[in-house]
Order: C-alpha cells, then structure tokens, then sequence
C-alpha cells in the first residue's frame, strides 16, 4: 500500500506518536496556573475530565474519517457538507493552522527569549524557529513524522521531571478534594481544553496513514490517555508543591517548579528542562504547520506540499512577529482558542451527524 | 558418595570450619560482661570450664548421629523420639534457627548503627543483610560451606587483634585467681554458654558430610576446643585490662578493648576489628538460617531449599525489625539464648538416652 | 549555479559562528553572593541595601568586597549599586539575603517582588533576619571562611541539621505568605559573645510579610518539632538532678483535626527518634523499663516545651506560623475561613503528643 498517496505514508505507530508530541507542547507550560484559577486545588481533577472528554472526541473523529479511507480531507468534507460549504471550512482551516504555528512559534522565542537569550532579539529567535520548521516539513509528511519518532524519547526525561519537586511537595496542598464544587470543576476542563489543543489535525492526516487495518482507534485513544495521565501528574505534581493560592502568582509554573529546588550535578535545572521542552515545541509547530499545507495541497491538487510550505513561511513567521509583549501574546492565543473550539469540538461533531444522515439517504436510496 | 543427598555436600573439613565461624558470632562483643557480671576476675576460668563442658556434648551428639549416616535430622529424631515428636521438634528447631538469625542480624546491625553508618536506619541496614544471606544460602549447602572456608583465614587477624591490649593491660586484675569462688565460678558458665550457641547446628549438617569415614567426632572436638581457647585468652585479655569492676561499665568490651590503645599504621582499630567481625556474623547468620532452611526442606520433602531460602527472608527481617531499641535488643537475645539450653543441652542427651534404648530394643530384635 | 548556492548558504551559516561576539563572560560578570537591606541611618523612609560579592581578580588587594546605596527599592537600588562599579552585576546566583530587623518588621514582600519577577533569581536563594544591621553583618570577616554569605548559608544548613532553624528559601517564603493557613518564618541571627561571632539558632516569625516576634533556644527547637522538621542535633534536659541528652535522629508528625460542638479540636502527634548521648543521674540504662521509664519523662518535658512555644503562638502572638490551618482547610473546609483563621487559630484547642524513641544507649550500659 505504500507510496498509493501523493504525499508520502504515515504507519499507524507513527500516528500515534504524532499525537503524543503534538498534545504535549506550549500548554504545558502554564497548564496548572490557568486551570487552577477556575478550579482551585481540584484542577488535576478537570484536566482528567477534559482528557476523557477528548478522547471521546476523538473517537468520533476517528470513527467518521475511517468511513472514507479513500477520501483526504477536503473530499470527505466536501462530500459530507457539501462542496461549497466543504472549501470554505478547508480554506479556513489553513488560516487557522497557520495561525496556532505562529502562536507557538512566538510562545516558543518568548520563552527562550525570557530565560535564555534576553539579548537576542525575536525576530532573530522567529526567523531561526520558522525555518528549522520549514526544514523539516519540506519533504513531507514521511520525513516530519520519523522526526517524531526520534524526538519522541525527548518526553521520557521531560516525564521524570515532574517528579523532581516531589520532596518539596506536601499533599495537604490538594486537599479537600473535589471542594472546588463540581461546577467550579466542569469550568475548569474549558482553560485545559486548549491545553490538550490538536486533537482536530487526526482529520487531516488520517488519510496519509498506510496501514489503516491497525487498530487505528484504540491507539488514538490510547496516545489521548498517555497525555491525559501526563498533564494530570504534572498538574497534581504542581499543585501539591505550590497550592491552589501561590501558584497564581507563577507565570510558567512548569518551570518555576524546577528551579525552586537544589538538583544535585544539574545547577540550573530549569535550563536542562529547556532544552526537552524545545523540542517537543518544535514538533507540535511542524505538526500544525503540514496540516495546513497539507490542506491548502488538497484545496489546489498540487503534486507536493513543499510548494505551499515555502509560501507560508514568511505569512507565518510575519503573523508570529505580530504581537508587541508577553500580555497580547497570551491574548492572541486566546483568542486563537476560540476557533479552536470550532475546529475541536464542533467539526468533529458536525461531521458525524452529517455522515449519519447521508448515510441513510444512501441506505434509503438504495432501498428506492 | 557425593550428589547422594537432594541438596549439596560438605567435606568434613567443611563441617569443622561451620562449627568454627557459628560459635564465633554475635556473642564475642559482650562476653566478657556479661560473664564476669557474675563469676568477677575468674570470668575466664568460667569461660574455659564451659569450653569443656560443650565439647563434651559435642561428643554426645557426634556419637549419637554418627549411629544414622543415611538420616537426616527429620528422619532420626522420627525414629528416636517417635514421629509426632520428631516432627515437633523438627518445627520447633526451624522456628528457632530463624528467631536466632534475626536476633543475630539485629546485633550485627545494630553495632553498624552504633559504630558505622549511625544515619542509616536500621531497617535498611537489616534489608542489605537479609539479602546478602539469602544471595548466600540460595545455591544450597556447599556454597555456604565454601564462603565459610574462604572467610574462616578473616578469624586469624581476628585472634590477633585480642593481643592489642596486652601492652596496657595488667595481670594483676585477674588475681586472686579463684577468688571469686567455685560456685560463682560454675554459675558464670551459664552467661558463657550462650555465646556458645550454635554448635547444634551439628545436628542439621552431619548428614550432608560427604567423607563420613573422617574422624569427624575428633574435628568437632578440636574445633570447639579452638574456640575455648579463643575465647578464654579474649576474656582474660579483656579483664587483665579492664578488671572487674570497669567492664560492668562497657557495653561492649571487645571493641572498646581496642579503642584503648594506640595502634600504629591502624588509626582505628576498633573499625578495623568490625570489618573482621562483619563477615564473621554474616557466616553465622548465613549458617543459621541453612539450618532453618534445611530442616524445613527435610519436613516437606522438596527438592531444594532454595523456596524455603526466599520464603523465609521476609520474615526474617520483619522479626529483626521487631525490637524497638538496645535494650529490647539484649532482652529478645537473652530470650532466645535459653531455647537454646533445650536444643544445645537437652536435645542431644534425650537423642543420646533415646538412642541407647531403642538400640537396645534393636538388639533384642536381631536376637529374637 | 546551485554551487554559488551553496557557497552562500555555507557563508551565511559560518556568520552565526560570530554570534557570541558581545557575550559577557562568566568572569566579567560581578555575581553577587550576599544581599543585605537595612533602614537607612540618615533616611528613615529610604532602604539602605549592601551588596557582597568575591572580587575574582587575581590582584585585587582584598578577596572579597562590599557596595552599599541609599534606595527607595530594590530595582533602584540596582541601578545605584550599577553605576558604583565597573561590571555589569548578576543577581542571578544570590546565596543569602538578609534583612535587618527593622526592615523585616516593616514588611519585606516589597523587595521580594524584583526577586520573584525575575526568571533567572533563584529560588533556592536562602533568607534571614539579622537582630543588627544587615551591612555590618555582611562586612564582617568570619575568621574561618572567606565569604560572609557562604559562612551563613553553610550556618544556615547546619542548624537547620540540627533541628534549630527552618531554611527559608525565595520560594518557601512565597508559598507561606500567599497559602492560607500557614504565616511565614525564617532563620534569625544573633550575635554571640561579641560581635564578630554569629549565632544563628533562633526563629523569626512573620505575620504576612511582617516580622512581629522571635523564638529563641527551646522554643526555635520545639518550633522546628512542631513543624515536622526533625533531624538531628543535640537536645539536652534536665531531669532528675542531673543532664540527659539525646540525638535526634529524625522523626515526623502527624495532625488531625476535629470539630467538637463548633470548637475546633487539633490533635497533633510527634514522632521523635534519637540516641541517648547523656545521662548523668544513673549510668545503667540497659533495660527495657529504664528506657520505657526515661522516654515517658522526656515526652512530658518535650510536652511542656511544645506547649509553651504554642501558647506563644495561640494567645500572645495570634499567628500561626505552624500551618496547622492548611490541615484545617482539607479537613473542614466549611469552617476554614482563610482571611481570618489566625483568630481560628488562637481560638483552637491543640493537643500535643510527643513521642520518643530511644534508638540506642551507645557503648555503655
């Protein structure tokens, strides 16, 4: 089956993993903080709602799309939603890809910026980001993920971080649990929601995969589970050391959290961590930024996508350069969330039962 | 005659050096006390009757097992003291051997707390030797008795070190020879005897003695007369230097011993001795719990001992965790010496009464 | 074609080899390890802060050196303290901080913000308040080490092994300030016989950000036992006409609470673990009563101390420096009210327990 895709194949596995790096990324980094402020010392409990969630969602996502092995995406939403209704959704799924790379990219040079080069400048810092991007997605799909699965052992040593303030913490931090009230929790599964962010692009690459008679579904959720029990220990983790009330004042608890206690041989343990967390941010941009071309191939059938990975490139680094300081790039990733939410919650959804009704036009026709 | 017997052999060489390292254990440290607690200067007379006493004994029990070369210890009490009762005393022995290898790791380790490692806590240095002694006795007999060949030459600088304080020590403290009088005399042989403890582990090995056609009876003997003397010239050591009335006031006098003096090239010789006295426990406890072990193995009839070996070490070390401090310490040792008066003194001579009767009934049977 | 390409390409990535060309080098750096804030002498309303920092040198004539300025906060006082010498300064590997202890009575969460905002300050950095000036505190010479702050970190350490003295760092005293239900404390120093000895062996308690008292000998100890830090150091008694001192060797705490008819019941269990390293009234101790018997005396003398340093706590002080409000808090938390816990607290009726453990006699009996 391989090489039947213009593109270049995906296995199964490697689906897998690019879920896993793509749902580890720039949330990580002030997921307790933003949860916690809705649901105090029960955020762990939400970020677990939400990871439930997801992977129900992602059931639905995989159960659909695997309807039409034969279709990309922009054919299987054209066919479900109708043509014109189908371009407009694609088109505008490129945007907003493009859109989250350049939020990340610029979250990612904000952060090397604010702990390790505060003299360089970030349009240098962007430049360098977006072409190390546009390097590794330029041969393809087949390339971007055997990236991942090198940098996918990156996540072991950022896994056993987590429990380096383990001695600091005290669990009297997370109780009394479930005292935040469960509505304060259900609101609190909306900021860990954007946290979790990505789980939308299985649409676009699903049809990429060779071996589509793997268990697709189970490792999808499998991969969404492996990542929920990540963010919940690290939330847990977090706020056990910190407490519903401190860790308010923290911007980036996920690092504050390491350099609050002596590691020995590492000094600056805060830095080490760094160096994992680049990585796996570098992944997610080259995840996002492929599904859009990926998409914007399918809108122009164009025989490759580095065409279009060229083209983006200055749009997505000059879109990254947009905002002025820390505060409005956390608002423009809010407000980038939003739309998340239709690409996240409500496409999948729209698409199920819009299969559901087609389904049985064709049934009932058939039967006519 | 090897690989006759389900589990190791031993040469009767082997056999002699186990009585060797047992008797040499635990009690060494406070034996010097504990005797002349009672018996004043004339500890050491009390020390070298007791000497005497037990290699009578030991002729008693080498001449009765000698008359069963094909039994084992199951087997021939079984048939001396009747089923019911051999087996009762059979689990009765097994329950013992692991009472005393807990004791006597609790003493080891509690001496390492005192001495060595005084931050450790106790139950991981008790983890460490339950594991040692079980990695010991795991392949059975013959490597025990090996390991026990290899560390007998560590008892020679062992014997030397008693001649450290001579130099500071003075005879006068041991005179008037027999002052204290004959019955204080015979009453101090009781402290002395406990320290003796072990020599009826006899009674589990000689039925793995391979080379039965040596003069085993005469290797016992020598054996425990090496340790009389041994022991005899570390009492009268101790107290030429301590005299009777100061070694009330030390809770271990063997190392303390060596603390007195000025060693060249030896900054600490106390620390020096423990190295020695380590692995000279280590044996004894190793050979204890094979006792144990063997005796379970003999009740069950298994193929190895090995199962009995890892059944036995958790409970091992939770009974060596039991005391709470020192004191407990001496009180659960002082406890256990005096089972040891049923298996080291009764035993042999009902075997030895038992044996004369029912050979004698076998007499009249071959007559009849 | 393409190989002018590549040449370009190779030209343009050999240009980022340049990119260090304005670093600062390690030694370039003036990296400050003590940061001392006074009350200025001559400015009431004006902080006085100090900076000490190794002079790296090699032909400096002193070792080691102290700057000093006249600043409304911190982030001028940088600025000042910049303009007085010839490096750029980095804060970034500050050991110690210490603040006098007028400045700690005033509050100190005004300096900590500079501190807090900056991503590379770190938070293992050690705090203290000096009974003195900070500055002379930071310009004396200890005779047994070269830096005055590493002399009170390694001081700090060892009282804190000893069971004396909390180790309050940036980020311990950040958390204790902004939990509910727990006040703040740190280490704080004395001086000894004189002036050119230090003695850090007691405890500065905080309300908020403000100090309002200190704990001295027994009651900096039974502080540290209360909050569960136990490790080791010496602890002597005076029992039956004579001293008996014990090891500590570590031990923990346990609390539980309870609400009784609206009044608020805590039950606190101490576990001590120890070696006997004195007892002068009786020599022989090597049985398992004697033992039994010294453990149930020195459980109510501890009893006493622990008791006498809550009362401090609950009813002159009203300010719980312990942290029993954030077991409070998990346990009930429709009573817990977090604004006003510590009258909660004084309120509450505490029922201390220690218990000892004797370990070991040592090599007589």
């Amino acid at each position: 089956m391989y090489q039947k895709y213009r593109n270049g194949e995906i296995s199964a596995i490697q689906l897998h993993i690019l879920i896993i790096s793509f749902l580890i990324c720039a949330g990580v980094l002030d997921l307790s903080r933003l949860v916690g402020a809705v649901s105090q010392q029960d955020a762990w409990i939400s970020v677990f709602i939400n990871g439930l969630f997801i992977s129900f969602i992602m059931i639905i996502i995989v159960y659909t799309i695997s309807r039409f092995p034969q279709y990309n995406f922009l054919q299987y939403i054209s066919y479900l939603l109708g043509k014109p209704l189908g371009y407009l959704v694609a088109i505008s799924y490129c945007f907003y890809a493009a859109l989250v790379t350049a939020t990340i990219i610029r979250l990612l040079s904000e952060m090397i910026y604010t702990w390790l080069l505060p003299n360089t400048s970030i349009y240098i810092l962007n430049f360098i980001i977006v072409i190390t991007a546009l390097y590794m997605i330029r041969n393809g799909l087949t390339v971007l993920a055997r990236f991942n699965e090198v940098i996918v052992f990156m996540l072991i040593p950022f896994f056993v971080l987590i429990f380096v303030g383990l001695p600091e913490a005290s669990l009297i931090n997370l109780r009394p649990i479930g005292g935040a009230g469960i509505v304060n929790i259900l609101k609190g599964v909306v900021p860990s929601f954007f946290a979790f962010g990505g789980s939308e692009i299985v649409l676009v690459y699903y049809p990429y995969i060779s071996d589509k008679q793997k268990p697709i579904m189970k490792y999808s959720v499998i991969s969404i589970m492996l990542v929920t029990a990540f963010y919940t220990a690290l939330v847990i983790s977090q706020m056990a050391f910190y407490g519903p009330q401190e860790i308010q004042q923290v911007l980036y608890p996920s690092i504050s959290y390491l350099s609050a206690s002596i590691f020995p041989v590492i000094e600056r343990l805060e830095l080490f961590f760094t160096i994992f967390w680049i990585f796996t941010v570098l992944a997610t941009i080259g995840i996002q930024y492929l599904a859009s071309c990926i998409v914007l191939q399918n809108i122009f059938v164009a025989k490759k996508t580095s065409f279009f990975a060229y083209i983006l490139a200055p749009v997505i680094y000059l879109l990254s350069l947009y905002p002025q300081n820390t505060a409005e790039v956390v608002d423009f990733g809010d407000t980038i969330g939003k739309i998340y939410t239709f690409y996240g919650l409500a496409l999948p959804l729209l698409l199920l039962i819009m299969y559901f009704i087609k389904e049985k036009k064709s049934i009932d026709k058939k039967n006519s | 005659m090897y690989q006759k017997y389900k589990n190791g052999e031993i040469s009767a060489v082997q056999s002699f050096i186990i009585i060797l390292s047992m008797s040499i254990g635990a009690g060494v440290l406070g034996l010097a006390r504990v005797v002349s607690e009672v018996s004043q200067q004339d500890a050491w007379i009390s020390v070298f009757i007791n000497g005497l006493f037990i290699s009578f004994i030991m002729i008693v029990i080498v001449y009765t097992i000698s008359r069963f070369p094909q039994y084992n210890f199951l087997q021939y009490t079984s048939y001396l003291l009747s089923k019911p009762l051999g087996y009762l005393v059979s689990i009765a022995y097994s329950v013992y051997a692991v009472l005393v290898a807990a004791v006597v790791i609790r003493f080891l380790s509690e001496m390492v707390y005192t001495w060595l490692l005084p931050n450790t806590p106790i139950y991981i240095a008790n983890f460490i030797i339950v594991i040692t002694v079980v990695y010991m006795n795991k392949s059975g007999i013959t490597a025990l008795a090996r390991f026990a060949e290899a560390l007998a030459f560590l008892l020679v600088p062992f014997a030397l070190l008693i001649f450290v304080g001579l130099p500071e020590a003075s005879f006068i403290n041991l005179r008037p020879i027999g002052g204290s009088g004959l019955v204080p005399i015979l009453k101090g042989t009781i402290p002395s005897f406990f320290s003796f403890a072990g020599y009826e582990a006899l009674l589990v090995y000689y039925p793995y003695v391979s080379d039965k056609q040596r003069p085993i009876m005469k290797y016992s003997v020598s054996a425990l007369l090496m340790i009389t003397i041994f022991y005899t010239a570390a009492v009268a050591a101790q107290i030429a230097l301590y005299g009777p009335q100061e070694i009330q006031q030390v809770l271990y006098p063997s190392i303390n011993y060596l603390t007195a003096v000025d060693f060249p090239i030896i900054e600490r010789t106390e620390i020096f001795f423990t190295i020695f006295w380590t692995f000279t426990v280590l044996v004894t406890v190793g050979i204890q719990y094979m006792a144990g072990c063997i005796v379970l193995q003999n009740i069950f009839v298994t193929r190895k001992t090995s199962f009995f070996v890892y059944l036995l070490s958790p409970v091992v070390y939770l009974l060596s965790l039991y005391p709470q401090n020192t004191a407990e310490v001496v009180d659960y040792g002082d406890k256990v010496g005096k089972l040891n008066i049923f298996f080291g003194l009764l035993l042999p001579f009902i075997l030895f009464i038992m044996y004369f009767i029912k050979g004698r009934k076998n007499h009249y049977e071959e007559n009849s | 074609m393409k190989k002018i390409v590549k040449v370009f390409v190779l030209l343009i990535l050999i240009s980022s080899l340049a990119g260090c060309w304005d670093a600062t080098d390690l030694e370039e750096l003036l990296i400050v390890y003590g940061l001392g804030i006074d009350i200025s002498n001559d400015n009431p309303d004006q902080y006085f802060f100090t900076i000490g920092f190794p002079t790296i040198i090699p032909e400096a004539p002193e070792k080691k050196h102290e700057f000093s300025t006249e600043a409304p906060s911190l982030g001028r006082a940088k600025n000042n303290l910049q303009q007085k010498v010839y490096r750029q300064i980095s804060y970034d590997n500050i050991r110690v901080i210490i603040f006098s202890e007028e400045v700690a009575k005033q509050g100190i969460m005004v300096h900590i913000d500079s501190m807090l905002r900056e991503p590379l300050f770190r938070g293992t950095t050690r705090f203290a308040v000096a009974i003195d000036r900070a500055v002379d505190m930071l310009t004396m010479e200890p005779p047994v080490s070269l830096f005055i702050s590493t002399f009170l970190f390694d001081s700090i350490e060892q009282n804190y092994e000893a069971t004396l003295v909390p180790i309050t760092t940036l980020r311990n005293f950040s958390h204790e300030y902004y939990a509910d239900g727990i006040e703040p404390a740190m280490p704080f120093i004395c001086y000894g016989a004189d002036k050119t000895e230090l003695n850090v062996g007691c405890v500065a308690l905080f309300q908020g950000d403000k100090m309002i008292e200190y704990f001295s000998g027994d009651n900096s100890r039974a502080f540290m036992l209360l909050r569960g830090e136990i490790h080791g150091g010496i602890y002597t008694f005076e029992l039956m006409d004579g001293f008996v001192s014990i090891n500590l060797k570590g031990g923990s705490g346990k609390i539980k609470t309870e609400l009784i008819n609206g009044e608020l019941h805590i039950y606190h269990d101490i576990f001590i673990n120890c070696v006997l390293s004195e007892h002068t009234p009786k020599h022989e101790m090597l049985s398992a009563n004697s033992i039994k018997a010294l453990e149930t005396q020195l459980e109510e003398k501890i009893k006493k101390s622990l008791r006498n340093a809550l009362d401090i706590l609950q009813n002159e002080l009203k300010n719980d420096n312990i942290g029993y409000g954030k077991y409070v808090k998990a346990n009930h938390p429709e009573y817990f009210d977090g604004e006003s816990w510590n009258d909660q607290f004084a309120k509450a009726i505490i029922h201390v327990n220690p218990t000892v453990r004797i370990r070991a006699l040592g090599v007589t009996p």
